[in-house]
């Protein structure tokens, strides 16, 4: 749940038991204040009834008073203490019942104890608490609804950097740059955090980009010591008298170094990748690009009697020539690196997808793992970075790419962008 | 061919003298900018090896430096930055060729050579090896006055012997020429063997002259 969803419904829950118990609170004060009010009237009539009683020796009758129902009951020796009770009230030629108070005493007239009982409607209170309940009420909904759309308003309002920071976050690669939010800060969390973040960015950033250059670096300083140790194999093969297990010596230090060498371009590549921004693109016809590249596979494809099939429609995408070619090499040469002798090698291009498929070793590749990098097939003579390298340049240009193992076929598809 | 190499790698130039006064070039050398602005200054050479990686970073400049002053010698850049801007840069500024780091020297010659070729011929010549003649402009070969067919890997292997011509040359460095690394080691020594055998057929096939030596292990040998 949203934070301020979860404010709004807190304070909504709290605002509302709130206002409950104080309405009920309210209702008993003013129903207190009422029958208070109205206990005081009663009380001063029964004072009347009694100076009457008292000064006229005959019980008033009930006509002389208005609203108040006098009731008069002789009870023998019996002594009823005054006290106030609730009771129904019905006025005199209706039959309906309303609210009313009414106060017993006992007098004593002749002798005879009589209880006397005023009752008085309570209409006018309970009009009084009608009324005052429907403001009340009235008035709560729209507190309630108030806090609500301020809650909203305001929290979303206050949190706006805060999701401006969070979108950041979760989009920041150490390639990209934390933009900081046209419009300053005003809250000091906030502030820190975006403080605190932009730090951690430039931190990350700097560390990787330190990573990076070691690896440009190593693999830079690698290529002269490479070149000599090349040349000068290349001298020594040059040399009277070597004996053949010479040379198998050599063949070996030779195979190793290539082996070396390549696996130093094809990190000087990534590192490139990763560097160079996507920036120089046009658009390239994939389609004559591929059959470009059939062209000059196609001694390797023969040798290994793969048939090539391609089924390929006229389709552009927006890339770095350097890294298209890149791909496609890669691309090309992955499959036919890894496919056996007589096997077969499908290429389809459509408007949506490029799709590699070709035989192999009868047996799904590790979906998690064939992207890594060093992953690479028991007998593969590569430097097990081709398909990283495919990847990179698949993810610099927003082409998605996945892999498939599919009626003895391993396909490579790749989602072209619109 | 008279070459300056620029080069501050002992251990490199020396290979790179050795490989080509052997065939009678002429190699002279230094280290930096301004030795090799005295050389240029005075002597004239056929080409210049450059490396780009000169410690006062200044293989650029002397490339600048060449090319505002006229000088007709050809540009090789041999460079450990093997990146595509400084290809770019370099060729962009006049360079002829770029070869990055590592390489083989057999690849070296058959650049320079080829280069040499070009600029001093027009590049509309001949090459003659023995009774091979070879039309580099349009890519015939006659052997003993009869032409023979080659596939283009058959000519490239042709041209890239010819220029390496009396030394052993490792199959490494053919399949690097060959192929670059688009393909598996111990596949490419399969397609350069196929691929020898046809060019050393068609060769024999008019000529009287086993040019191709196979050195076991290791290579091929081209020589009369």
């Amino acid at each position: 749940m949203k934070l301020a969803q979860q404010y709004s419904r807190a304070s909504i829950i709290v605002a509302t038991g709130v206002l409950i118990i104080a309405s009920l609170i309210f209702y008993m004060v003013i129903n207190y204040v009422g029958n208070a009010q109205i206990d005081r009237a009663l009380n001063e009539e029964m004072g009347e009834v009694i100076h009457y009683v008292n000064k006229n020796q005959q019980f008033p009758r009930n006509v002389d008073f208005d609203d108040d129902q006098t009731i008069i009951v002789p009870i023998g020796n019996q002594s009823i203490p005054q006290h106030f009770i609730d009771t129904p009230f019905i006025e005199k030629g209706s039959h309906e019942e309303e609210d009313g108070r009414a106060m017993i005493s006992t007098l004593r007239l002749n002798g005879v104890n009589y209880s006397v009982t005023i009752i008085q409607s309570k209409e006018s209170t309970a009009y009084l608490i009608g009324i005052i309940s429907i403001i009340t009420g009235v008035l709560s909904i729209l507190l309630i609804v108030s806090i609500f759309f301020t809650n909203r308003y305001i929290l979303n309002k206050l949190w706006q950097p805060f999701y401006i920071l969070l979108l950041q976050l979760k989009n920041f690669t150490p390639a990209s740059n934390i933009i900081l939010p046209d419009q300053p800060i005003k809250t000091d969390e906030f502030a820190e955090l975006r403080e605190a973040i932009l730090t951690m960015a430039n931190q990350v950033k700097q560390d990787y980009q330190n990573v990076k250059n070691f690896a440009d670096d190593a693999s830079h300083e690698m290529l002269t010591p490479l070149a000599i140790i090349n040349s000068k194999l290349d001298t020594l093969i040059q040399t009277e008298n070597l004996t053949g297990k010479q040379y198998l010596l050599l063949q070996d230090i030779y195979a190793a170094i290539t082996k070396l060498t390549r696996l130093n371009q094809a990190l000087l590549l990534l590192v490139k990748i990763d560097n160079k921004k996507a920036e120089n693109k046009t658009e390239q016809n994939l389609k004559q690009i591929i059959e470009k590249k059939a062209e000059d596979f196609k001694e390797l494809l023969s040798m290994k009697k793969i048939a090539l099939a391609m089924q390929l429609e006229n389709r552009s995408v927006s890339i770095d020539p350097y890294f298209g070619d890149i791909l496609l090499n890669n691309l090309f040469s992955n499959a036919i690196r890894h496919n056996k002798d007589g096997g077969s090698l499908n290429i389809i291009l459509t408007s949506e997808h490029l799709i590699f498929e070709n035989t192999g070793i009868d047996k799904a590749l590790d979906t998690n793992k064939i992207f890594n990098r060093f992953e690479k097939g028991i007998t593969s003579e590569g430097s097990g970075l081709g398909l990283t390298i495919v990847k990179n340049v698949c993810e610099k240009f927003s082409i998605q790419i996945s892999y498939q193992f599919k009626d003895h076929l391993h396909r490579f598809i790749l989602n072209l962008p619109k | 061919m008279k070459l300056l190499i620029v080069e501050d790698e002992d251990a490199l130039r020396e290979s790179i003298i050795s490989y080509f006064t052997e065939d009678g070039n002429i190699c002279e050398y230094c280290t930096d900018f301004k030795s090799a602005c005295d050389k240029l200054a005075v002597y004239e050479y056929d080409c210049i090896l450059l490396d780009l990686g000169l410690p006062d970073n200044s293989g650029l400049e002397l490339l600048k430096y060449v090319k505002k002053k006229g000088k007709k010698e050809s540009v090789i850049i041999i460079s450990a930055r093997n990146s595509l801007d400084d290809k770019i840069s370099g060729l962009n500024l006049g360079a002829d060729d770029y070869l990055a780091k590592p390489f083989h020297l057999a690849e070296l010659k058959a650049r320079i050579i080829a280069i040499h070729r070009r600029k001093s011929f027009n590049g509309n010549n001949v090459i003659e090896y023995g009774d091979i003649h070879i039309d580099i402009g349009t890519m015939t070969v006659v052997v003993n006055k009869e032409p023979i067919t080659l596939t283009k890997k058959e000519y490239d292997i042709l041209l890239y012997f010819i220029a390496n011509a009396g030394k052993v040359i490792s199959k490494t460095a053919l399949a690097d020429h060959l192929w670059k690394d688009e393909i598996d080691l111990s596949d490419s020594y399969d397609f350069i063997y196929t691929h020898i055998k046809n060019l050393r057929k068609k060769l024999q096939m008019h000529s009287g002259t086993d040019y191709i030596k196979s050195v076991y292990g290791i290579g091929y040998r081209f020589s009369e």
